[in-house]
């Protein structure tokens, strides 16, 4: 894996203005239709819902429904979303739902036991395999994999999508009040298991 | 302000952010910057499948002439039976009663997991009376399902996401929005 310099961090969306921030129209003229204001939000939400998707431990393949399902969904209810603002909160929890609704069908389809959930859970790249000497985004990533599913889940609807913490509160049923700690708990854990305190 | 951005508001309590270039002490690197790492990294560690983004191009265009339909929304919230609030904090239920009515036509659906295995049990009535509703999957051809005498039917579907097309009474066809399944 390419190793990621601190200094790279203003290439992947940092301050970055959202797409729906930038033509407040660019969903209403999406669900009219328009195929370039479409591919503009798959272009900008695309990587969030498979990392969301992700986060929730669904394997690739179920992840990839997620993502099928909450574009269709887009299609078919996106006009209930009334500001544009709100559009990366509605698939971050059309997301979550799509995602909830495998792991229900999976409990469903096997008896499981606590050792078959953590069977069933896909941990993405092994840890060890992430680990390279001397390589801090290999020991972050290793790290990340070992946090718990709350805080990858928490983590990765901060690091994508544009998601304000008001957003974040309401996808996981928790106060506001409760994400910047939270967060903040979640990162120290990352830096102590990286290494980097 | 996002949950990836800086900080603009330091006396923010739900914020602990540190602004993007600021490091510590040390070196190391800050909460920002960890936080795009994870995302770069997971980008390249995870990436997602080459065709997911023209799989999200075709849902713009999925079954133009079922899409094209006024769509009916449920009339309520939909009813969870026998659910529970889990852990997630969202509902969990094996069955979702739906209500949809347009123009007088009503349908009620019960959408059942089935257990132990894949897909749905769908069963409900539809007043006006009418011969059929049909199943609608985007990209899949629709399935028509026969209503008895009094305007019940039972279909198991193994598609989805789905949606239920029915006749008004002038002829005008109609569908459901996509169905919310337990």
């Amino acid at each position: 894996m390419r190793t990621l310099a601190a200094a790279d961090v203003e290439c992947y969306g940092l301050g970055r203005m959202s797409g729906t921030e930038e033509d407040p129209w660019r969903l209403a003229k999406a669900l009219s239709g328009d195929e370039a204001s479409w591919r503009i939000i798959i272009d900008e939400f695309s990587l969030p819902i498979w990392q969301w998707a992700r986060s929730y431990g669904l394997t690739r393949e179920e992840a990839e429904d997620v993502a099928q399902n909450v574009w269709y969904k887009l299609k078919d209810k996106g006009s209930s979303i009334q500001e544009p603002a709100r559009l990366p909160g509605w698939l971050a929890t059309t997301t979550k739902r799509e995602a909830l609704t495998i792991l229900r069908r999976r409990r469903r389809m096997v008896d499981t036991s606590d050792e078959l959930v953590e069977e069933l859970h896909d941990p993405q790249p092994a840890a060890a395999e992430l680990v390279e000497a001397g390589d801090m985004s290999s020991s972050v990533m290793a790290a990340f994999q070992t946090l718990s599913d709350a805080c990858r889940q928490l983590l990765a609807l901060c690091w994508s999508g544009n998601l304000t913490y008001e957003d974040i509160a309401g996808i996981l049923g928790k106060s506001i009040g409760y994400i910047g700690p939270t967060r903040q708990r979640c990162l120290q854990l990352l830096r102590v298991r990286a290494g980097l305190t | 302000m996002t949950a990836n951005s800086g900080n603009p508001n330091p006396g923010n309590p739900n914020s602990g952010d540190t602004n993007p270039g600021d490091r510590n002490l040390r070196g190391q690197p800050s909460d920002d910057e960890l936080l795009a790492l994870l995302r770069a990294g997971q980008a390249e560690v995870d990436p997602p499948p080459p065709g997911l983004a023209e799989m999200a191009m075709r849902a713009l265009t999925w079954d133009t002439e079922f899409a094209a339909l006024v769509t009916a929304t449920p009339v309520d919230e939909p009813v969870l039976v026998r659910g529970a609030e889990g852990a997630t904090g969202l509902a969990e239920a094996d069955v979702v009663d739906l209500t949809f009515e347009i123009e007088g036509t009503v349908l009620e659906v019960s959408v059942e997991s089935k257990p132990a295995s894949e897909g749905y049990r769908l069963s409900g009535l539809i007043h006006p009376v009418r011969d059929q509703v049909l199943v609608i999957t985007p990209g899949v051809e629709p399935v028509a399902i026969e209503c008895d005498s009094f305007g019940r039917f039972e279909a198991e579907v193994m598609t989805e996401p789905l949606a239920l097309g029915f006749e008004l009474a002038h002829g005008r066809v109609v569908r459901t929005e996509l169905l919310d399944l337990p």
